[in-house]
């Protein structure tokens, strides 16, 4: 081999050691900024999985720049470690036992020895272990964070602030109601009122037994209102047709009837609870009560047109209303039947009596002079039973008119106290009574 | 030989071959102490003062008078008892008749030798010893303010003994540090002692041939300083003299480390040893090679570690042992490997 390839051999040799030195010092500070951005990162992972997880991709981007900013930081900061080649070179010449050749032939004294055949030793070795042991553990920290199963924040604030089903009934009803025209819109709001006053409380409450019965009595009160509002409709329509379709040939006696119907609806459309639309309820405002019998026929045709037209709605409307009982409302669900005699059942004077196989039968609310008998062994007084100021709207009161019945007899004067038959001594009783018959023989044996 | 500004190839052979007849010579005279033939002769060649310690009988006169016979150079012998004068060393002044005149004529004294062995110079008294020490240094001496040359080469081997301390006065350490080398004479094993038996007897010196001259001597001084001295070789000495002061990593136990004086004398000694292997250039490894011989009177220890039985020798293993020749860092990620 030529004088100038022993040169390069040795020259790239020193370039070689001193790369794999620096790349050495460039992996030591690069795997302390890997750790610690994999720290970050991985916290960074739980809070976006937790509060914004569509943005995820965004925090792995972020990731994978610090670690390049970061390879470049390292870089930087450990030139101040790296090795020159000719440093390299010293390492080298003395862990081959070249006798300083190297430096004494780069200085241009004495030949460049012969270059090594096969592999050359090299003074140093890799230890793969921390660096290694580093990479796993970030690598494992950023899997746990992307793995872990973790509800996001939204998930979970969504399934908490989910109003209760009965509120989300009414609301569904005054949507359907308004799209259909078929309910005043006062009326629709002050329902609209009623459930955002219910919402008003911290949602964590909605689901308290007083909320939740509050909720089912608003339901329970809305459906009754358009219970009412359909059978004021369909009264009010009904009259009002026999009238315009029999016209003047319908005795006074059947008209005054029906003029009777007619305004008992009406009013009852003005004031209930749940009013008809706008329109009607503007028609019937302009008419005098008094008036409805003596309409004329095409004034007359035109209410029934509108009653009809309202009802329909209504049916419509409430056809589409989910969890909404129709029963008792005309052309609308099973219809009413009547027996034919009175039922059999005796009205309960007591409390509802739970059971195994049924409900708590919560007693009615009672203000009487005595306490609830239960029927249990425990007596349960009034005031433990019934906090009035936490009576949810529709609790039953019943107040019966009562008196202490004293049993004059109890107090039968003074009497004498028990006599005392036996002093006994300190812990006889105990010992004697209590103590097995091996604990007796070993207390026995002892004191002996 | 030529004394070229920087050894070349063929000199540092030549070169080579010479010392290697010396050192074949010497062995001739003294069996089984090869190394200390090889310090000996690495000590000339670095123009050094060699201080052999070491049982009464072993050779170090023989090696003495061998090297001077195989140098062709004068030798001469200086028993140290405590009652010598330093006059009787370096040379007094004689009152003589001159041309009809009276006058003092100085009459060189055994120190005008190109070779001296002072033997037992422990023995001396300070002032004698310091006498010789002077010429030593300054490769001269004065008399009655008359300076007087000393032959070139000049060399000095002086000899202590290791026991028998009463009555002796050790050489102080600033004195020690003048000596290039302190040599540890050890006994001949078995082997060796039966071949002494085999080709020695007593009253006989042996013959010794004559290798070079004082010329040829001179040469090889002045080759062996032209010997390359690479800037990492020297930044390793100059570390290893350093890590021998108190307070470094490796110098637990030594009160007072090696002087200025002790790299030099790392660095010639490492260039006389490059030389006797036809190297152009000291390594660390002739560094390594020398170090214990430089180092070893040159570093005092503390009492602490005197007691706990530390020498001077292993402080200077330890330094050797832990003192890279590259001492930059390694990164965590990567170890130096044994090769």
């Amino acid at each position: 081999m030529s004088l100038e390839n022993q040169s390069r051999f040795w020259q790239s040799a020193s370039l070689t050691l001193s790369r794999r030195i620096n790349i050495g010092w460039w992996l030591e500070r690069w795997t302390g900024w890997l750790m610690a951005s994999a720290s970050a990162g991985s916290v960074t992972v739980l809070l976006v999985r937790w509060f914004r997880p569509d943005q995820l991709r965004w925090v792995w981007i972020a990731l994978a720049t610090l670690l390049v900013v970061g390879g470049v930081a390292a870089w930087l900061a450990g030139r101040k470690y790296f090795e020159s080649p000719d440093a390299a070179r010293v390492r080298l010449e003395d862990a081959l036992g070249l006798k300083t050749r190297l430096s004494a032939a780069a200085a241009g004294i004495g030949q460049w020895p012969a270059p090594v055949v096969g592999k050359i030793s090299w003074p140093v070795r890799w230890r793969w272990q921390r660096p290694l042991a580093v990479l796993l553990f970030t690598a494992a920290m950023l899997a746990l964070a992307t793995l872990i199963p973790l509800s996001s924040k939204g998930a979970f604030k969504k399934h908490v602030i989910e109003k209760p089903t009965a509120v989300m009934d009414v609301e569904k009803w005054v949507q359907e109601l308004r799209r259909d025209e078929s309910a005043n819109e006062k009326s629709l709001e002050d329902v609209e009122k009623k459930i955002a006053d219910l919402l008003q409380r911290p949602s964590e409450n909605w689901y308290e037994h007083g909320s939740l019965e509050a909720a089912g009595n608003l339901k329970e009160q809305t459906a009754s209102e358009l219970r009412e509002l359909a059978e004021n409709l369909a009264d009010a329509e009904r009259a009002a047709s026999t009238m315009q379709a029999m016209g003047d040939t319908m005795p006074q006696a059947v008209k005054d009837s029906l003029s009777k119907n007619l305004q008992d609806a009406a009013q009852g459309l003005s004031a209930g609870g749940m009013k008809p639309n706008e329109q009607l309820l503007q028609q019937l405002q302009q008419m005098h009560p008094s008036e409805l019998g003596n309409l004329s026929k095409e004034q007359m045709k035109q209410l029934a047109e509108q009653l009809a037209k309202n009802a329909e709605a209504l049916k419509k409307s409430l056809a589409q209303c989910p969890n909404f009982d129709p029963s008792g409302i005309p052309g609308m669900g099973d219809g009413e039947g009547q027996g034919k005699k009175p039922g059999n059942g005796k009205k309960g004077e007591g409390p509802g009596k739970g059971g195994i196989d049924r409900g708590r039968g919560d007693a009615e609310l009672t203000l009487s002079d005595d306490e609830t008998n239960l029927d249990t062994k425990k007596m349960e007084a009034l005031k433990s039973q019934l906090d009035a100021e936490r009576a949810a709207p529709g609790d039953t009161l019943t107040v019966t008119d009562g008196k202490h019945e004293v049993d004059k007899n109890a107090y039968q004067g003074p009497r004498q106290g028990g006599g005392i038959n036996g002093n006994g001594d300190g812990g006889t009783a105990v010992w004697q009574d209590s103590l097995m018959p091996s604990e007796r023989a070993t207390l026995k044996k002892y004191f002996k | 030989m030529a004394n070229p500004t920087h050894l070349n190839e063929t000199d540092a052979a030549r070169a080579g071959e010479t010392i290697t007849s010396l050192r074949v010579a010497l062995q001739n005279v003294l069996f089984g102490q090869e190394e200390l033939i090889d310090h000996v002769i690495t000590g000339l060649l670095a123009r050094g003062h060699l201080l052999l310690e070491g049982l009464p009988g072993l050779g170090k006169t023989e090696l003495v008078k061998g090297l001077s016979k195989a140098l062709g150079l004068r030798a001469k012998r200086i028993q140290f008892t405590p009652d010598l004068l330093p006059g009787d060393i370096t040379g007094n002044p004689m009152l003589q008749d001159v041309d009809g005149t009276r006058r003092f004529v100085f009459q060189p004294g055994p120190v005008f030798a190109n070779l001296v062995l002072a033997d037992e110079i422990n023995r001396a008294s300070p002032k004698t010893q310091s006498a010789l020490l002077e010429a030593m240094q300054e490769r001269r001496v004065t008399v009655m303010g008359e300076s007087h040359m000393l032959p070139a080469p000049f060399f000095v081997l002086a000899t202590q003994n290791p026991i028998e301390l009463e009555g002796t006065y050790p050489l102080p350490e600033a004195q020690l540090d003048r000596f290039l080398f302190k040599l540890d004479v050890r006994s001949n094993d078995a082997a060796t002692l039966e071949k002494i038996v085999l080709h020695r007897e007593i009253g006989v010196e042996p013959e010794v041939n004559l290798v070079m001259d004082a010329a040829t001597l001179n040469e090889l001084l002045d080759l062996t300083r032209s010997v390359f001295m690479p800037q990492p070789v020297a930044n390793f000495i100059a570390r290893l003299v350093k890590g021998t002061h108190p307070g470094e990593a490796f110098a637990g136990g030594v009160k007072y480390g090696a002087s200025p004086r002790a790299a030099l004398a790392l660095a010639a000694a490492s260039k006389a040893r490059a030389l006797m292997e036809r190297r152009l250039n000291a390594s660390y490894e002739d560094v390594r090679a020398v170090a214990p011989a430089v180092l070893r009177h040159r570093l005092i220890l503390d009492y602490g570690a005197k007691l706990e039985g530390m020498t001077t020798d292993l402080i200077v293993a330890r330094l050797i042992e832990k003192i890279p020749a590259q001492d930059k860092p390694l990164p965590s990620s990567l170890s130096a490997a044994k090769i």
